[in-house]
């Protein structure tokens, strides 16, 4: 038994903060529940697309939130989401073009510039063949990198890399299988696996209660990882050894709300609940026309109005970081912020020790940031193991942390990640030799010295900012690079810009007064202070003095640190990172 | 003084490379970001900015600036080069 069974799958105690906005993930899961359950007729579909297409970004990808990079993930989402409304899909060659961008040599990354990983080559592999009717410029290539996925044990796992491990997981078989299936409709192309062994090791997560887990790293069944094996086993031909047990199970999972619970004995129905279910029971060859009326009007609860899904009902779908950002900006009250800050810690659940950002969902190094600098676990022993435990497993072959389990390293999730070990005050199971590897594989220039998010990304303020601040934390100096840096991204008239120096926004002047703040540089308020006033507002802080509707928690929480710094009612600017 | 249809023309000529002819049908006090729709994003309107200041050889102080407000119709982009580059001219006969 590890640390990781004895999180009980309750959903979080205390209150949190709900931000009202619309997920893009819920809003997949919700819509294809209901293509599954044959009740989209429900649904407003003009609304919905809008929204979906307002992340349409003009280089043909989709971005998780408006004005964020494409990624290879919220394309997947929002083009597979289009078509099951049927809405005609504007712009497929753009689309393709970036998809081609994501190709590293030998896979699909998340991002250009990334290195590649099975969660992402699969999104680019499906989309570009399925949706925008492409191709793969180099199967051979893509073939030889999924046949390199079998690991020892049979099973699929992240990378070729990770498989030199011996890390097979359940969604790695999905999504390497998935993406060889996509392939298999451009050529006759079959990858080198023993299909044999990687059927039994799948069959082998199954448990006894009729569920499985995602790998033998994780002792609780869930119905994600559940999801996951069925449908890969319907499209490799096959099936659990237990079937019936595993219909007996999804089934004993349903809730009162008409949805299902991810967890035996979790008391939250959520939307990715439901979407696996659906899906297992249909990969089981179940009829799921009886779920129909149920499954739609528990969707209908979760609606945003402007045209999205979030994962439960809505007054009550709080998450992670908005509630993290508020706890803060220090305007609760010490209840209200004890209250909130336990529910942050709810948000560690079984199987994945880091928190999630919402509960239910999958654990994120980012978030496990701020939930730690919100204050969460702060004298939980036993939790801050699992989250050092936990850091150390999903820590990448190159050295770098990715923002889940499997992606692909960036130095947004690498810089989180030092910043978890700063805040539990230790690296014990991390390879500082490979995280330092991978930090100076981001280096775009050497004089000056400046990164990128990824090793072949675009130099900007933040991302150096955060390698050098990684640099510090590995026992380096840089002070004189830190403040050539700041200087170099300082708006004359205010504040500090990420590319160049002339458009300032709040996340990169917070991370630099944080990293002046770490590097102990002299800092000119005046400069700063009047960036603040232009960004202030009635109700809190814009992310720009371009467009000061565009403000929330975070953006107010940032703005209000900065303030109580300046104010020196706080001594230290937590180490925080977003993008 | 700057002449103002000159101005009013060479900011449509300006942005009809960045947005396309269209841009030759808005009207003088129709909102840009009506005009363009879903596209007329926070990096098109950097690109706006951009076209314009170098068309005229001014700089816009985007932290100072109203920038939303200036650039949202052409007869405030107007009003507003012309400032700058009434200020550009007294600046040069100092």
């Amino acid at each position: 038994m590890n640390a990781l069974s004895q999180i009980a799958p309750r959903f979080p105690a205390g209150n949190a903060v709900v931000s009202g906005q619309p997920d893009l993930w819920c809003t997949y899961a919700a819509i294809r529940s209901l293509a599954w359950v044959d009740q989209l007729q429900s649904v407003d579909r003009p609304q919905i697309c809008r929204y979906i297409e307002s992340r349409l970004n003009r280089d043909g990808g989709y971005a998780w939130s408006k004005g964020m990079p494409s990624d290879a993930w919220a394309t997947f989402y929002c083009t597979e989401t289009l078509n099951d409304l049927g809405a005609q899909e504007r712009g497929t060659q753009k689309t393709e073009s970036w998809l081609d961008s994501l190709w590293d040599g030998h896979a699909y990354a998340m991002c250009a510039g990334q290195g590649a990983d099975v969660w992402a080559t699969h999104y680019a592999v499906r989309t570009l063949i399925n949706v925008c009717h492409g191709e793969v410029k180099e199967p051979a290539e893509l073939l030889d990198w999924l046949s390199g996925l079998q690991c020892e044990s049979g099973g699929l796992s992240w990378s070729p890399a990770f498989a030199r491990r011996n890390k097979a997981d359940v969604r790695a078989c999905f999504y390497g299988v998935m993406a060889w299936k996509a392939l298999s409709q451009q050529g006759a192309w079959v990858p080198t696996w023993d299909m044999d062994r990687l059927v039994q090791w799948m069959q082998a997560q199954q448990l006894e209660c009729g569920g499985f887990r995602f790998s033998e790293a994780a002792d609780t069944p869930c119905l994600w990882a559940t999801y996951r094996t069925t449908a890969t086993l319907a499209a490799l031909g096959t099936s659990p050894l237990h079937s019936a047990r595993c219909v007996a199970w999804i089934d004993s999972l349903r809730g009162p709300g008409g949805g299902f619970v991810r967890w035996q004995g979790y008391d939250c129905e959520d939307v990715w609940a439901v979407f696996c279910a659906v899906g297992s029971l249909k990969a089981l060859g179940q009829d799921v026309s009886g779920l129909a009326q149920g499954v739609s009007q528990f969707i209908q609860r979760l609606y945003v109005d402007n045209g999205g899904y979030t994962y439960r009902e809505k007054s009550a779908a709080a998450d992670v970081l908005t509630t993290a950002a508020t706890v803060l900006g220090g305007t609760l009250a010490p209840q209200d912020r004890d209250s909130a800050v336990r529910w942050i810690e709810g948000c560690q659940l079984p199987n994945e020790a880091g928190v999630m950002y919402m509960p239910g969902r999958g654990a994120e190094v980012r978030c496990t940031a701020w939930a730690l600098a919100a204050g969460a676990l702060r004298d939980a022993v036993q939790g801050r193991q699992a989250v050092l435990a936990w850091l150390g497993r999903i820590q990448n072959p190159d050295g770098g942390f990715g923002f889940w389990e499997g992606r692909g390293s960036d130095m947004v999730s690498t810089a989180s990640a030092v910043s978890i070990m700063a805040m539990l005050g230790s690296n014990n199971g991390v390879d500082c030799a490979q995280l330092e590897h991978f930090i100076r594989r981001c280096a775009i220039t050497q004089e000056p010295p400046t990164y990128g998010n990824f090793p072949d990304g675009t130099p900007t303020l933040r991302s150096s900012i955060q390698a050098l601040k990684c640099l510090r934390y590995l026992g380096h100096g840089y002070g004189d690079a830190m403040q050539a840096l700041l200087l170099r991204h300082k708006v004359k008239q205010g504040g500090f810009a990420n590319i160049g120096n002339r458009i300032p926004d709040l996340l990169s002047t917070y991370e630099a007064m944080a990293a002046s703040s770490a590097f102990d540089l002299e800092v000119d308020r005046a400069h700063v202070l009047y960036f603040l006033e232009k960004v202030e507002t009635a109700s809190g802080y814009a992310w720009s003095p371009m467009y000061r509707e565009g403000q929330d928690a975070l953006s107010t929480c940032l703005g209000s640190l900065l303030r109580q710094w300046f104010q020196g009612r706080l001594d230290v600017l937590p180490h925080l990172y977003l993008s | 003084m700057i002449n103002s249809n000159s101005v009013k023309e060479d900011i449509r000529s300006a942005l009809e490379t960045l947005l396309g002819p269209e841009v030759r049908t808005i009207g003088v006090d129709q909102s840009f970001r009506d005009f363009i729709g879903e596209r007329f994003d926070s990096l098109m309107a950097v690109e706006v900015v951009t076209t314009i200041e170098e068309r005229f050889g001014i700089e816009v102080d985007y932290v100072g600036d109203d920038v939303r407000y200036w650039f949202e119709t052409l007869e405030k982009m107007e009003q507003f080069v012309k400032e700058r580059l009434e200020d550009n001219v007294t600046l040069q006969a100092m």
